[in-house]
């Protein structure tokens, strides 16, 4: 069998690499050293990619619940319960009981039938998938820019990321424009390896990155080279530059915690710069301002723009890029998995584009706005979740097992055995990555094929083929033969993915989907920036600030990753080596606390407290105490998940504490 | 050793490839789903891509797969039942490059040594490797460094080298000429011309690499004798990104792990590639890890790769020169640019 091209099924740089099959059972991966992403490299978990299907706890029979017990059942009878179930909630409490969770892990076409079934088959739109977080905030046809983009930046402005391990490809990209000469700027809580790389790191107190971007902004306005620029360009900077009248550098770096000479170093190291570009972390994306902090980088770009820098890279138009993307984030969310939007962020609000998918359809669509999965609990008693394990990646488990525990009925589709599908009602069992047809969307948009080299085991199935199948068993034909109809009929409803098709996509290595201005071709800043005056409240009982890291660890603990025998070996062995958790001060503070490292620690704040280990790193800032994500729920005595107003969505804030020996 | 040498024209060399595919499993560089270059199985002698430099992967995953079942087991009511599973499927690569021809030759002595491993054994017994020499080195190759080639002296069984407007054959085994009589319609014999010829394309084709790309001398010194700088470990280690790829695509890294694939019944032990750069490699149960950090497995993997302890038992040292590691690095800790710093003892790019 000679090897296929596919896309990694891992974070959303989307690498390309070569699947190899033995006997019907995949057996190894190599890069593609013409691809335009990874040009010959893997990561860590590329390599491993073939060992996804190899999982001890793969689901390779239907499931139904007897007599309290999953049972083997077939597909007709599965699918069957499933119908009926959904459809008796139906009845019972009406569509808006119903609700689906898509999974950033599945393809466009997976993802598309899954919103097709809510939306026209099931009458919701509640309609969601847990990687919605990472994404909301950048959402939206902004102007982007490109991976391959960054080799022709001048200058990198790193907020809140380190690249590092969530996506390899750019640390990558990252360390040889570093050896090119290129400048790179660090604004990260933590001191990682590119914040020790790079040329100038400013490093703000938890929550920060906003105010140091805005200081950026009003410290441009007093470079020498500002004064040089024509008048006219001046007077339309004239908003941005209001915004922020009252807010000067000082007191920017006052808020954020950093100098106000680096803030003026950065500033003179951006309006030398030709073409910049800005990474922008989940450190910063899971923040209550993410929205603040994308509008602030939008400024500095807008800034940039009309003193004549241009955006890196034939592709790109604009010149940031929003990391933290998993495999398939983008797509899902531009298939429509959002409560508010169809597919390439119409809303459904607006008749025009809902009267597509109408007439597409034949059916009439609901209006409203739906349930995101952190508004469900208590209102959804019916739902559908294909592959989606949201407890990994929410803040608080809590939420997501409310919800769970609201429901009266539950259908899992997943490849993979576990908490979830052991809470099933019925369980479908889908097809792991290699064994299905499909695309998936990078972070940057690129659009690419996924191939299957192997057959699904046992009686698995590809997640469309299931999708349909379920809406068949509901009466409702989707008319769907293969994966390349699902596409032939994305394409057609929507404009950002207009003309695409699966021919199209076989040269080369996909296409990067035009990227559209947000307000007809020219930059502006539409929210204002609230940005705060104030670092993060202390207090003499409480003088340390526990934050939330993002930029450490990240898989750990995935339960993908896990799946894969070595990644389980690799990506276990910080849950290996603290199985009691760890938090992370800097030298100084562990010195004056008396505290050494790997000592038992207690972490009091106002509400509660909590115990780990001690980590002594020099990464920390000083007066800081980093958790890394994944112990979130250890901590939650002290932390609390709090929502964002607009959107309800959940992140966790810093909060004072002390620490002291246990 | 080339006594035994003739001549074959670019269509009896099609031929003999027919010829082949009804005996055995064929195995040439090959164009890819996406137009690259990699040794794969073939059907017919027209998917041959002739016209290339190195291909994707090494010859390694053909006598030492990324994944392999070793045996299944299942319980019996007394004991447990084994079920070895051996490849003994007859091969030849035809069309294959000399470094991976060398690395494959490392890798005998690697899985005889000590311990016959019968796994790589069973294929490698069934297996014919007629090598292509190298009249034009590739952007990354460094052969010429590393005793790998361009051209081959012994560890073929077959050595073809383009010739105008066919191919010179030499015979470097009893089963090469073997199969060269069992054919011989389709050869005609060199003469000293021809011997004279290749021996200039050969000394051409060294001279082509220009600059040397590799210090291997002065690395295996130092590196043999603890005269490498920590500092430079930990600089090098900074930008090592720990993805293993340098070992999976090297064509002599040889390091496995096992994992059992089981359930209460019975199951199968496969055997996986596994990498130094690794955090867990050397984990050990206790929790302890003798290289914690990025910069001592990379220091670790480099004294495997050239320390003379490993020269002595090996017969050379780990690297060949195929270039594949200087594309396929994550970070910026290739081969030619390690063995640079650790030669200059400085960071140098």
């Amino acid at each position: 069998m000679p090897a296929i091209l596919t896309t990694c099924p891992f974070c959303g740089c989307g690498c390309g690499l070569y699947l190899r099959s033995e006997e019907g059972r995949l057996a190894g991966v190599f890069p593609s050293l013409a691809h335009p992403v990874s040009q010959g490299r893997l990561c860590i978990k590329g390599w491993h990619a073939y060992e996804l299907s190899m999982s001890p706890a793969r689901l390779t029979n239907p499931l139904v619940r007897k007599e309290g017990e999953l049972v083997a059942a077939t597909w007709e009878e599965a699918l069957q319960r499933a119908a009926e179930g959904l459809q008796q909630v139906k009845q019972q409490h009406g569509s808006q009981a119903l609700a689906v969770l898509g999974s950033a892990g599945c393809t466009n076409e997976a993802n598309f039938a899954l919103m097709r079934l809510a939306r026209q088959t099931l009458g919701t739109n509640n309609v969601d998938f847990s990687g919605r977080l990472d994404w909301a905030a950048a959402s939206g046809p902004y102007p982007g820019s490109s991976i391959p983009s960054i080799d022709e930046a001048d200058l990198i402005l790193l907020v809140e990321t380190d690249a590092g391990d969530e996506h390899p490809a750019i640390t990558a990209r990252l360390l040889r424009a570093r050896r090119r000469g290129t400048k790179l700027i660090a604004v990260t809580q933590r001191r990682h390896r590119m914040a020790r790389l790079a040329e100038l790191h400013l490093q703000p107190s938890p929550g920060r990155a906003a105010e140091v971007v805005a200081g950026v902004i009003a410290a441009t306005f007093t470079t020498s080279f500002f004064t040089t620029l024509p008048d006219a360009i001046v007077k339309s900077l004239a908003s941005i530059f209001l915004r922020l009248a009252d807010f000067s550098p000082e007191k920017a770096a006052a808020a954020a915690g950093v100098s106000i000479e680096q803030i003026r170093q950065a500033a003179q190291a951006f309006v030398e710069a030709k073409k910049p570009v800005a990474l922008i972390g989940r450190g910063a994306l899971r923040d209550p301002r993410a929205k603040d902090l994308i509008s602030s980088v939008s400024s500095l770009f807008a800034l940039g723009q009309a003193m004549g820098q241009q955006s890196p890279g034939a592709d790109a138009t604009g010149g940031w890029l929003a990391l933290g993307a998993k495999a398939n984030s983008r797509g899902a969310h531009e298939m429509g998995l959002d409560p508010a939007l169809l597919t390439g962020y119409q809303p459904i609000s607006e008749a025009r584009a809902r009267e597509a998918f109408e007439a597409a359809w034949g059916a009439r669509l609901p209006h409203q706005r739906g349930l995101g999965l952190w508004e469900m609990q208590g209102a959804v008693r019916g739902m559908l979740i294909m592959a989606d394990d949201s407890s990994f990646s929410t803040p608080d488990h809590k939420t997501v097992r409310k919800i769970l525990e609201g429901l009266d009925f539950l259908v899992v589709q997943d490849s993979l055995a576990g908490e979830l599908a052991e809470r099933a009602d019925v369980v479908l069992p889908g097809a792991a990555f290699g064994e299905e047809d499909g695309t998936f969307t990078s972070l940057d948009g690129r659009l690419q094929r996924v191939r299957r080299g192997v057959s699904p085991p046992g009686e698995a199935r590809p997640h469309w083929e299931i999708v349909c199948q379920l809406a068949a068993s509901m009466k409702t034909d989707f008319g769907f033969r293969s994966p390349s109809d699902v596409m032939d009929q994305i394409a057609l409803l929507t404009p950002l993915y207009e003309r695409i098709s699966y021919p199209s996509l076989e040269e080369g290595y996909g296409r990067l989907l035009p990227i559209h201005f947000l307000h007809g071709g020219e930059f502006s800043v539409t929210p204002p920036l609230e940005l705060k005056a104030e670092p993060p409240a202390r207090e003499s009982a409480l003088p340390l600030c526990l934050a939330v890291d993002f930029s450490v660890s990240s898989w750990e603990g995935d339960p993908v990753v896990l799946s894969c025998p070595t990644l389980r070996r690799e990506f276990s062995l910080q849950i290996k080596d603290f199985p009691a958790g760890f938090v992370e001060v800097n030298p100084d503070d562990a010195k004056r606390l008396g505290l050494r490292n790997g000592s038992k620690v207690r972490v009091v704040g106002r509400e509660g407290e909590f115990t780990a280990a001690l980590r002594i790193s020099e990464e920390v800032p000083a007066g800081v105490v980093l958790l890394p994500f994944w112990q979130r729920e250890r901590a939650f005595p002290v932390l609390e998940e709090k929502r964002e107003a607009a959107d309800r969505l959940p992140f966790i804030e810093p909060v004072a504490v002390r620490i002291e020996g246990a | 050793m080339s006594e035994k040498a003739w001549k074959i024209s670019k269509p009896s060399l099609e031929a003999l490839a027919s010829r082949l595919l009804a005996l055995a499993a064929v195995i040439a560089p090959a164009r890819t789903t996406a137009g690259e270059v990699d040794y794969s199985e073939i059907t017919e002698p027209g998917q041959i891509a002739w016209d290339y430099s190195t291909s994707l992967t090494s010859l390694k995953r053909f006598f030492f797969p990324q994944v392999e079942p070793l045996f299944e087991f299942s319980r019996k009511e007394r004991g447990v039942s084994l079920k070895p599973a051996f490849d003994r499927r007859l091969r030849v690569f035809l069309g294959v490059r000399p470094c991976d021809v060398t690395a494959v030759n490392f890798m005998d002595k690697v899985f005889s040594r000590d311990y016959d491993d019968p796994y790589y054994s069973a294929r490698r017994q069934n297996s014919l490797l007629i090598a292509l020499a190298c009249n034009q080195p590739g952007e990354n190759c460094f052969c010429v460094c590393g005793e790998g080639g361009p051209f081959l002296k012994s560890g073929y069984d077959l050595q073809l080298t383009a010739l105008g407007e066919g191919y010179l054959v030499e015979a470097g085994s009893a089963k090469g000429a073997a199969l060269v009589e069992d054919n011989s319609n389709l050869f005609s014999p060199a003469d000293e011309k021809d011997l004279e010829e290749k021996r200039r394309l050969a000394k051409q084709a060294e001279n082509s690499f220009g600059e040397p790309k590799s210090y291997f001398a002065a690395a295996l010194r130092k590196i043999s004798f603890g005269k490498t700088d920590d500092a430079l470990w930990e600089k090098m280690g900074e930008v090592c990104l720990g993805c293993g790829g340098c070992a999976y695509i090297c064509p002599t890294c040889n390091c496995f792990t096992v994992f059992d694939h089981a359930d209460s019944t019975g199951g199968v032990r496969r055997r996986h590639w596994d990498s130094c750069s690794f955090a867990c490699f050397t984990r050990e149960a206790s929790g302890h890890n003798p290289r914690k950090e990025q910069c001592q497995r990379l220091k670790s993997r480099f004294f495997h790769k050239l320390a003379y302890q490993f020269v002595l038992r090996n017969g050379r040292h780990g690297c060949v020169g195929c270039g594949r590691c200087v594309s396929v690095c994550l970070g910026e800790d290739p081969m030619p640019e390690v063995t640079l710093r650790i030669r200059r003892g400085e960071w140098a790019s």
